[in-house]
């Protein structure tokens, strides 16, 4: 074949373009992990907005679910990365004190059947970001969102810090 | 469109898609759908440069000769000195597709195929192997549905599309230029404008960009840890803290026979370079001392600076203004018209 160069050269570019079409339309797990993580910081910002009405404590406790599930899910997508393992430190904490709101917590460990599974849980992802940043510590404040906005404190929109 | 304009045309689009190239990683370091859909319009790019080119070579010729009968004497000469201009542009175009060119794809296959195949089933060191157990035990608990044998840490796809993608559309960009470069004159100004372009950012990592941190453990890792993997080991301390190169990077990802697959296209392009200087006299030494500026210029970046955002930038345009000056030999055709012999 006399141009046989150029027919190859052809459907090598055709094979290529459409493997960049693909990835135009196919998301990438990094991307996936990061709208799992908003959807999970969008629930747990929610959660905090629940106040004062009847049920707020059910619906504060299944939003504080959610936002654990969906970090799981971000976390599934991209397994190493420190930010989601402080977040999801961070939101394993803010459930358990939604559950045990003024009692003691070793007290809520011992009585709850799912409580020693959760402190597991805890001590695992600890472990982790320990090894993937061991400089990171833990104690950041404003870590998903900015905790000192007003708004969440029941300031209500534009009142001083 | 009017054939005559098609081509020179084609060649503002490269000029375009280069610019828009070397500047989207500064606004979006990482977006998979922008990289995919320069990609995609790259691809576009050269598909219709060479149906264009098919076009002219083979069935313009056919079905002009079909033709010829039912036209009066001037309008068939003038069709037949435009249609020779256009063939004459194919014709040279078909320079573009000798061994050297198919050296370097075959080059850049080979590091793309190693790049895959350390990224498939990649070598876990001691301690990234007992974080991954950790990790799977979390997963396991908090869902029952949670498949451990088949999960992956890492998507096969997402590295393909990090590594391969912005390669392929190196290779693009440098081919379709140097088909500009053999068949057309205008493509002179494009071959100016890409070396303004690598002179820019060549400026910019000079002022900007950070020394790499360098510490080698060992250089005997001949197979690497797999593509995207460098972060999880730096953050592990199994490998050297601080800014790594582009060459480190690459070294733990794919190892030492990656990190020589990759300069191997540095090498061809080198090899055709001195074959120029020596046998194209000073016009062609000129050139021959363009490349070996460029080159050293792009080893330095990747040997030595830290990585960045302007390293695929830097490294586009390099490539491109490389297959502009490696040019084997470019020689204005005269016209011929079979009419008059």
């Amino acid at each position: 074949m006399r141009y046989l160069a150029v027919y190859s050269a052809l459907f090598a570019t055709i094979a290529v373009t459409g493997f960049c079409l693909f990835s135009v339309f196919v998301q990438s797990r990094l991307v996936s992990g990061d709208l799992w993580a908003r959807h999970a910081a969008a629930r747990y910002y929610a959660a905090f907005r629940q106040s004062g009405e009847e049920g707020a404590d059910f619906r504060r406790n299944a939003l504080f679910g959610q936002a654990r599930a969906g970090l799981l899910k971000a976390l599934e997508n991209d397994p190493y990365n420190t930010d989601y393992w402080m977040r999801y430190i961070l939101m394993q904490k803010q459930y358990e004190a939604s559950h045990i709101t003024g009692a003691d917590v070793d007290a809520y460990a011992a009585a709850a059947p799912d409580a020693q599974l959760e402190q597991r849980q805890m001590e695992r992802a600890l472990r982790i970001t320990a090894m993937l940043a061991p400089s990171v510590d833990g104690r950041q404040s404003g870590f998903i969102f900015n905790l000192d906005d007003a708004r969440l404190r029941g300031g209500g929109e534009g009142s001083p810090p | 469109m009017n054939t005559a304009k098609y081509f020179p045309a084609l060649i503002y689009v490269h000029f375009f898609l280069l610019v828009m190239s070397v500047l989207i990683p500064f606004y979006a370091p990482f977006m998979p759908s922008a990289d995919g859909l320069l990609g995609f319009l790259w691809g576009v790019l050269l598909c219709a440069i060479l149906l264009w080119l098919l076009e002219r070579l083979i069935y313009y010729a056919h079905w002009y000769e079909n033709d010829r009968r039912s036209r009066d004497l001037p309008q068939y000469l003038l069709h037949e000195m435009r249609a020779q201009d256009t063939h004459t542009y194919a014709r040279r175009m078909l320079k573009a597709f000798n061994g050297s060119n198919f050296v370097l794809l075959a080059c850049v296959f080979l590091w793309g195929l190693w790049g895959l195949w350390c990224s498939y089933d990649p070598p876990a060191p001691e301690r990234l192997g007992r974080l991954d157990l950790i990790i799977l035990d979390v997963f396991q608990a908090a869902d029952a549905d949670f498949e451990r044998k088949t999960y992956r840490f890492f998507g096969l796809y997402d590295a393909a599309l990090a590594h391969i993608l912005p390669a392929s559309m190196i290779v693009m960009a440098g081919w379709t230029a140097q088909m500009f470069g053999y068949s057309h004159a205008h493509a002179a100004t494009l071959r100016w404008m890409a070396f303004g372009l690598f002179a820019c950012f060549a400026l910019l990592v000079a002022v900007l960009a950070a020394p790499a941190a360098y510490g080698w453990p060992d250089i005997t890792l001949w197979r690497g840890y797999g593509w995207g993997r460098h972060g999880v080991l730096q953050a592990l301390g199994m490998i050297g803290q601080g800014d790594l190169s582009a060459l480190q990077v690459r070294y733990y990802e794919t190892g030492l026979i990656g990190a020589l697959l990759a300069y191997m296209p540095a090498l061809v392009v080198a090899a055709r370079m001195a074959g120029n200087a020596f046998d194209r006299g000073w016009a062609g030494r000129a050139r021959a001392l363009v490349c070996a500026a460029v080159l050293m210029l792009l080893l330095y970046a990747d040997v030595f600076c830290a990585r960045g955002a302007w390293q695929f930038s830097l490294n586009l345009s390099g490539w491109v203004t490389l297959a502009f000056f490696s040019l084997r030999h470019r020689q204005n055709a005269y016209k011929v018209y079979r009419l008059y012999q």
